[in-house]
């Protein structure tokens, strides 16, 4: 890809492709743009890293997503999404939120997409949650297999078991128990 | 519970692992088998889970690392930190400027006015008696009390309560009874009067020790009572004689807490009725320990009085005795009071409690 003429149209098609080099580019773009937003409206260069990956985070899983069409520049998208995302956040820390300056145009973010992305947010940290409480080894095995995509045999070498079948087993295991710790993290929060 | 088959052939089936006749049969049998199918949408979901959070878990550390490369470490940036805390802060740092330029000023204001005003502000009353305004009021009820009087010695500017300190001519009494004097005289029980100054004062505990100069002034014998060097207990019953009026009068009340005015630690809180007049005079418990000097009251606190601690009086002399003066105190360490009742341990008392008159050219 060239490095130079990065267009909206060469990126999201990279992606698509799953070529993931062309989010440095992304980052290289946008991230001082959000930086500045974020600083001005009373942030920190931290607060800005994190809003800008959870916009990167929002917009790369939409671009997977075929159906997603995107109706204004990346920039903008970017830009809409992170301001979005700071104000949830300030609004959460203060019940006063003061006047945002803006250094670009910006698109409303719809309430069904805004839903969407507080649902897979919602849904991450469920994971996150039931991960944490299942402990070792289950955590590592269900995230070598279901993640990393290791398969039976690789796992069963790693984690010393005897065989795949083992190693089978103990995975079901772990993830009926993973299974009950998820959908526990869902009555909880329904609270 | 479904059988490990059940299971192995689901995963494969949300895998797209069947063939497509395999995968025909087990949806078929999805359609009649509810719990199957209850399984398999929870299982789909938790797949689904799992992916979405991996994929993010993924794409974090990915992002991370290009942080790392491209913002952080670049030395631009970090010329930018400075001009960044300014361009974010720079409206907080001119609200907290002026806010703490305010407080400082206020506050060297306040502790101003609190050294002017705090024995005798509105909350904190020193009992010396302005003797014009207590003439005026108790007109009415002491007859002839300007032209009996008169004759004898011309009428002080205030009044306070005193009482020896050594058996040879040193009293104490609050430094806020003798403050603006330009004469000082004690007066004994018998209506003799005799010359004193002021050989040491103590703003900090409100404290004056005088010196009986006058010729004429006959040495105690011995004190009757003796300072305590231990604190008094809350609910403690005491007493303290004085001259709110040219007799004296005694009050009675409990120790009430360990502390003054404002948390003043070198007090007590005292529940005794008091007047001006009262300053000065000391405060006794039951055995005839002196365990404080009376130094004022709340005005807007009912039944709060409050006396130096004997302790504070005690080590303030030993400090004194150190440096000042030549020939030192010799306090008194032997009480002759305890045991006795009320009435007996007042008849002791009395001769060593004296009027402090106080004169200057108003």
């Amino acid at each position: 890809m060239n490095e130079i003429d990065n267009s909206d149209e060469q990126i999201i098609a990279a992606l698509r492709n799953n070529d993931d080099s062309v989010l440095s580019v992304l980052y290289k773009l946008y991230f001082g743009s959000i930086n500045h937003f974020i600083i001005t409206n009373s942030g920190s260069e931290d607060d800005a890293k994190d809003i800008f990956q959870e916009a990167i985070i929002v917009f790369y899983q939409n671009i997977k997503d075929q159906n997603f069409e995107l109706n204004c520049k990346i920039k903008t998208y970017l830009y809409s999404v992170s301001r979005l995302m700071w104000l949830k956040k300030i609004k959460k820390a203060s019940a006063i939120v003061g006047k945002i300056t803006d250094f670009e145009g910006f698109i409303a973010i719809d309430d069904s997409e805004a839903a969407l992305i507080e649902e897979r947010e919602i849904q991450f940290g469920k994971m996150a949650a039931a991960l944490g409480e299942l402990g070792e080894p289950c955590k590592t095995l269900i995230e070598d297999f279901y993640i990393k995509q290791l398969s039976m045999g690789q796992i069963s070498e790693k984690f010393g078991y005897t065989n795949a079948d083992n190693a089978k087993t103990q995975k079901y295991k772990c993830l009926m128990r993973l299974k009950k710790l998820f959908f526990k993290q869902e009555e909880r929060l329904q609270l | 519970m479904k059988t490990g088959k059940d299971w192995e052939e689901m995963e494969q089936y949300l895998d797209g692992k069947l063939s497509a006749s395999e995968a025909n049969l087990f949806e078929i049998k999805l359609q009649t088998d509810q719990q199957l199918l209850q399984l398999t949408l929870e299982h789909k979901k938790m797949k689904e889970a799992i992916a979405a959070y991996g994929e993010r878990v993924i794409l974090k550390q990915k992002l991370e690392k290009i942080h790392l490369e491209t913002v952080a470490q670049t030395p631009q940036n970090k010329q930018n930190k400075v001009k960044v805390f300014w361009i974010q802060h720079y409206k907080t740092m001119a609200v907290a400027a002026s806010v703490s330029l305010l407080v400082a000023i206020s506050t060297l204001m306040y502790i101003n006015y609190q050294k002017v005003q705090i024995r005798q502000s509105a909350n904190f009353k020193a009992l010396r008696k302005d003797m014009d305004r207590i003439k005026r009021s108790q007109k009415a009820l002491i007859n002839n009390f300007n032209t009996s009087k008169k004759e004898e010695i011309a009428p002080a500017n205030y009044s306070g309560t005193g009482f020896a300190l050594t058996n040879d001519g040193y009293f104490i009494t609050s430094l806020h009874v003798i403050k603006d004097a330009d004469s000082v005289f004690i007066q004994n029980q018998f209506a003799q009067t005799f010359k004193a100054i002021t050989v040491f004062r103590n703003e900090e505990s409100d404290i004056a020790i005088l010196k009986v100069v006058s010729p004429n002034f006959e040495a105690y014998k011995a004190l009757p009572y003796s300072f305590t060097d231990k604190s008094g207990n809350i609910g403690e019953h005491v007493f303290t004689l004085g001259f709110p009026r040219e007799d004296m009068v005694y009050g009675e009340g409990a120790l009430s807490a360990a502390s003054g005015f404002e948390g003043d630690t070198v007090s007590y809180q005292i529940s005794i009725p008091l007047n001006p007049g009262n300053s000065g005079g000391p405060l006794v418990d039951d055995k005839g320990n002196i365990i404080g000097l009376i130094s004022g009251k709340q005005t807007e606190t009912e039944g709060a009085a409050f006396a130096v601690k004997s302790q504070s009086i005690i080590s303030i002399i030993q400090e004194l005795a150190k440096d000042s003066l030549d020939e030192g105190f010799k306090l008194n360490k032997k009480n002759n009071l305890a045991g006795l009742s009320r009435v007996n341990q007042i008849k002791m008392l009395k001769d060593y409690i004296v009027t402090i008159k106080v004169y200057n050219q108003e």
